[in-house]
């Protein structure tokens, strides 16, 4: 696939592009807001003290909260087309411009995304190996807090585009309406719904409080965060395919049968 | 692929959402197995309040082989202050088909307010239970345990019954831990022999008789049965036969006259090891042997005959033979938690985490290393093709670094477990009392098993100040050679505090003399171990003696003639507290003990007494499964001696 589909080469060639261009500048961006929630939750009393109030330094809860939160607001810009890496084309661009199938347009960006969102947590793994020294979490619950980072930032990235594909004409109104996205997945999940909030899913993980979410019909809070999110990426993945057909059905009687190859 | 194809993959992945919302599937039943379960609590189902308390529990199977756990859960804390927890005693179950296994507990009951819970669980799965009220079980009476066939010895018990009970348990029920008879004042035997009792439970009464037990043998027409190997190990004399008794001789020996004059019998005694209490005549009538903290007594007459059963100044003669003054209920009291060592060992600055410095310098040369790899701009193809490798690479060659780093050797991350030890031998017998302070946490989310090798301790939770946080539920199990205990949760950095008291065997003796160098102390160390340092505390100043090895049983001899620090005020503080500021958490553990002994020790100190305080290996050790715990164990030897003055020739040469 990584041979065969061209969106997914397009977007490793643009990932590792030595061109220092918005995706990279968002990418140190990232960084150094994790780097800084690192520094500031890094623990400043002693053993003593943390055993004493029973509440451990939470410096891992701190990186992958906000690693959450800026690969959330990443995929959202990267899904409205805001960022584009180096010789990445737009889904709009390959729908219109190709004779590829939908399907495997968005089966391409949807890896390719993925792909770029594990080369944002390779970038801060080292943050994430000296958070977790002290965080006290464990190896399978950080393995699950990726894991909901990831699942978070796809559908951040397919809300983007189906945002974009709808009221991508009007460009302020798609701006705030993506921010406005953001804080209420965050505000408000995080207040009414923490079974939906990555925030509380990761403080349930990593947190060493002992928070617990409720469990719904018996299912754990970070299950219900992958299979809530899992369902709303294939509802948003329908949305979006749609949208681009009919962009595709509009765009059809006007191309003629020898249209342009793939770009990249 | 297809749009054909993708509305499957939609379908497929609804399917699959689907039917992770659906309810599992039921376990097929299984056959039931029929168990059954009886409890006894306590001696003939009576319990003392704030004591430990044996606990029988009968196990019968009438279903297919059974294998499985007996948990006995007890409830401890207030639910007003919102800090109930419980204490879970756990014995690995394995009864085969029609047939019936004895298991024994030693409980520790503080209130009554909540019953005791066994269960019996196999596979996760609950297959009995059994709750005991305590409230119609319990007493607040001192108990005397009568060990006899056939005497009535109901007029030992006061009027109401509020202080004193006597109790008639059976031989078979009798504890097979020393803790088991934490709630009984006194044991009498008459007319039978301890050959019944098994090999842990004659242990668990030797050891008691160590702690302070008082046991009294009373004779009786079969002096043979005084005879028999285990009452002759433990009693003060050895009866040779039967001679007749002076009646009179023997009421004036209490000092009261006897109701008739019937004549009767004592015991002809010979091989004395002890001293004689009571003497009519050249007879003796009491016998008292000490034994550790605690005595025998051994009663030429029959306590069940005439004229002593129909005499009644015979229970002023009981309660002062056993010494059981006529105390109110709430004299008797006690606190059994301490408060432990552990917090002050952990409670230091010096423990920290790693600074914020090498943090941010580690953050520094990373993201500077990958802007620069950024920032190369590479113009030839060789180089362009090297980016994304150097890209990949910083990020995976600093995320092992900063592991190893941080976690070996900045912070190791795991579980740590604090033993800290008092052994405070007997004056008399091989015995001496160990008391366990065990602290545990992680600084990792991991579930806390501990296992310790070595003696049986009875472990309870301790008493914590208030900013210590609350105790955890937790689970206790007794293995060959050790103990198990697992606090309930897995979070980190969560200490869990845990008290065990116990009676080992430890052979030491000491002596101290003064001459004009100073005090000279006489070691005999016995006990396969050689001591890391030691401190005399005399005369108001603490003596450094340094090490001392083990020495078989020979002669060791030191002089306290270098002040460590001088015990007036808190001016020995900060000398003891240069040992728990260094880094070296053994070391402190040092520190906190010999504080901890300092301060509660020398204030009952008189003059002319003195405390030998020594450094030894921990008797508590971890076990093989706990092998990659950090692990800081230390015992502190503590003997209170008297300074005798040493006679001029021998002084020191």
């Amino acid at each position: 696939m990584l041979r065969v589909n061209p969106l997914i080469t397009g977007i490793w060639r643009g990932l590792v592009a030595p061109e220092v261009g918005a995706a990279q500048r968002t990418y140190f961006g990232c960084l150094a807001l994790q780097a800084a929630a690192l520094v500031l939750w890094w623990p400043k009393h002693s053993l003593g003290h943390a055993l004493s109030s029973e509440q451990g330094p939470q410096p891992l809860l701190a990186v992958i909260a906000v690693l959450g939160l800026t690969t959330a607001y990443y995929s959202l810009r990267a899904g409205a087309e805001e960022i584009l890496l180096p010789g990445q084309q737009s889904l709009r661009e390959w729908a219109l411009g190709t004779r590829l199938p939908i399907g495997r347009i968005l089966g391409g960006s949807l890896l390719g995304h993925l792909m770029q969102t594990l080369f944002l947590i390779t970038l801060s793994l080292p943050l994430i190996a000296i958070a977790y020294t002290v965080g006290g979490g464990r190896g399978d619950a950080l393995a699950l807090a990726m894991c909901t980072v990831l699942i978070q930032a796809l559908f951040f990235w397919v809300a983007g585009a189906v945002l974009y594909l709808g009221i991508g004409e009007r460009a302020q109104l798609a701006f705030i309406a993506g921010r406005a996205l953001l804080c209420a997945g965050y505000v408000l999940t995080a207040w009414r719904l923490a079974g939906a909030s990555h925030l509380m899913v990761s403080i349930e993980l990593l947190g060493t409080g002992g928070y617990r979410i409720d469990a719904v019909a018996g299912i754990a809070g970070y299950h219900q965060f992958l299979l809530l999110h899992t369902a709303l990426i294939v509802l948003l993945g329908i949305v979006l395919y749609l949208q681009l057909r009919r962009f595709r059905r509009r765009s059809t009687p006007a191309r003629s049968p020898g249209a342009p190859a793939a770009p990249g | 692929m297809t749009a054909r194809g993708f509305r499957s993959i939609i379908s497929c992945g609804s399917l699959a959402l689907l039917c992770a919302w659906l309810p599992p599937q039921p376990v097929q039943a299984q056959a039931e197995p029929r168990v059954h379960v009886q409890a006894t609590l306590g001696f003939a189902d009576t319990f003392r309040l704030g004591y430990w308390t044996p606990l029988s529990v009968t196990v019968a199977n009438q279903g297919p082989a059974l294998f499985g756990e007996l948990q006995v859960r007890l409830t401890y804390g207030r639910e007003i202050t919102d800090d109930l927890f419980t204490k879970t005693h756990r014995q690995r179950l394995e009864v085969s088909r029609g047939s019936r296994k004895r298991f024994r507990f030693t409980v520790f009951l503080e209130s009554f307010a909540y019953p005791l819970e066994i269960r019996i669980e196999s596979g996760g799965r609950m297959l009995a239970s059994e709750r005991v009220d305590l409230r119609k079980r319990f007493t607040e009476s001192r108990l005397v345990l009568a060990l006899t066939r056939d005497a009535n010895l109901d007029y030992l018990n006061d009027s109401f019954g509020k202080t004193l009970r006597v109790l008639y348990p059976h031989p078979e029920l009798l504890p097979d831990h020393w803790q088991g008879y934490d709630g009984v004042a006194a044991i009498i035997v008459h007319g039978v022999s301890l050959e019944a009792l098994s090999r842990r439970q004659f242990t668990a009464l030797e050891k008691w008789l160590a702690r302070g037990g008082r046991l009294a043998v009373s004779g009786g027409p079969d002096y043979a049965l005084l005879r028999t190997p285990r009452l002759a190990e433990l009693l003060p004399a050895t009866p040779t036969g039967l001679t007749a008794a002076d009646v009179a001789a023997v009421g004036a020996a209490f000092g009261e006259t006897l109701p008739s004059r019937a004549p009767f019998n004592l015991h002809r005694l010979v091989a004395y090891r002890g001293r004689v209490v009571y003497r009519a005549g050249d007879l003796p009538l009491v016998v008292e042997r000490t034994s550790g903290r605690g005595f025998v007594s051994y009663l030429s007459f029959d306590v069940a005959s005439s004229p002593f059963d129909r005499w009644t100044p015979m229970r002023r003669v009981w309660l002062r033979l056993l010494r059981l003054a006529e105390l109110p209920i709430t004299a008797d009291r006690r606190e059994p938690r301490g408060v432990s060592v552990v917090p002050a060992v952990l409670d230091r600055p010096v423990d920290r985490f790693p600074g914020h410095t090498i943090v941010v310098v580690l953050l520094v040369l990373y993201l500077g290393t990958l802007v620069t790899v950024y920032r190369l701009q590479p113009v030839t193809p060789r180089g362009r093709r090297l980016t994304p490798a150097l890209l990949l690479a910083c990020p995976l060659l600093f995320a092992p670094a900063a592991w190893f780093l941080f976690s070996t050797l900045l912070f190791p991350t795991g579980a740590t477990a604090v033993i800290a030890s008092v052994i405070e031998p007997f004056a008399a017998g091989p015995y001496a009392q160990l008391q366990v302070d065990v602290g545990l946490f992680a600084t990792r989310r991991q579930p806390l098993r501990l296992e310790v090798t070595a003696p049986e301790p009875g472990f309870l939770a301790s008493h914590r100040e208030a900013r210590w946080g609350k105790t955890s539920s937790y689970s206790v199990q007794h293995m060959p050679g050790g103990v198990a205990l697992q606090p309930s949760g897995s979070r980190a950095y969560v200490l869990h505090l845990l008290q065990g008291y116990d009676v080992i065997a430890y052979d030491v003796k000491v002596s101290a003399a003064r001459d004009e160098r100073g005090i000279r102390m006489s070691v005999r160390n016995h006990t396969g171990q050689s001591w890391r340092d030691a401190w005399l505390v005399a005369d108001h100043t603490l003596f450094r003696l340094g090490p001392m090895q083990h020495n078989e049983g020979a002669a060791l001899t030191r002089y306290a003639d270098t002040a460590f620090a001088v015990l007036q005020d808190d001016a020995w503080r900060p000398a003891v507290r240069q040992l728990t500021a260094t880094r070296d958490r053994e070391t402190r553990l040092t520190g906190a003990l010999l504080s901890k002994v300092i301060d509660t020790h020398t204030a009952t100190l008189n003059a002319g007494d003195a405390l030998l305080a020594a450094i030894a290996p921990s008797p508590v050790r971890l076990g093989q499964s706990n092998a990659d715990w950090q692990q800081d164990a230390l015992a502190l030897v503590l003997i209170r001696l008297r300074i005798r003055q040493a006679e001029p020739g021998n002084a020191a040469r």
